[in-house]
């Protein structure tokens, strides 16, 4: 599938159990990231992806997630990450990405957090880790 | 606008009725990780027709979009 980068964000507002989130989905390239702390202001949920094929970027995006969960406007959110492209041969599982993330490494946050292997495409995993986000909020 | 207005009002007695707890959630990770497919397929399956959207497409000049039509 193609897809073009996003410059800026997109923000919907999905309703789902008795939650109705405000998602903003930011940027992710190089060059975007450092504006990412612009929007950390009364996040309940941080929903962070990983795309689980790409090993040579996993020690950047563990660097980038690193660095937002010691954001003190953050201090009180709960984690999703999402394990995504599962589908692809060479995708890490969910528990590599976590160990490659330093997510299982002792007092990695005081944050609430859990990884969900997910496909985006397929829609596979989405809903489950929406699932544990609410309960999480609530 | 007005319609823009209607539908925070909507939103808000909905709230009120259903007790809907609003949360704000923020979507990061590396560019191509897959964020923004993630949030369209989840919004596809919501089931509802409501479509609150901003974007910002910057190209040569910067555009702003609101419910996805130019201004």
């Amino acid at each position: 599938m193609s897809t073009i980068p996003t410059i800026g964000f997109n923000v919907e507002s999905i309703q789902y159990r008795n939650i109705s989130f405000t998602v903003w989905d930011i940027g992710g390239q190089d060059k975007l990231r450092k504006l990412w702390q612009h929007y950390y202001d009364n996040t309940n949920g941080i929903i962070f992806v990983v795309d689980s094929s790409d090993s040579e970027r996993i020690a950047i995006a563990r660097e980038e997630l690193h660095t937002l969960i010691s954001a003190d406007q953050l201090r009180n959110a709960s984690l999703l990450v999402y394990a995504n492209k599962q589908d692809l041969p060479n995708a890490m599982s969910a528990s590599e990405v976590g160990e490659a993330l330093g997510l299982t490494g002792m007092s990695f946050s005081r944050n609430p957090w859990y990884i969900q292997p997910a496909c985006a495409t397929t829609k596979a995993g989405l809903y489950e880790g929406l699932d544990w986000l609410a309960k999480s909020i609530k | 606008m007005g319609q823009f207005i209607s539908l925070l009002a909507w939103d808000g007695l909905r709230s009120l009725v259903l007790s809907t707890k609003e949360s704000k959630v923020l979507m990061v990770g590396l560019d191509a990780a897959g964020k923004t497919t993630i949030l369209f397929n989840l919004k596809l399956n919501e089931g509802t027709c409501r479509f609150v959207a901003i974007k910002i497409y910057h190209d040569a000049d910067v555009t702003f979009q609101i419910n996805g039509r130019p201004p």
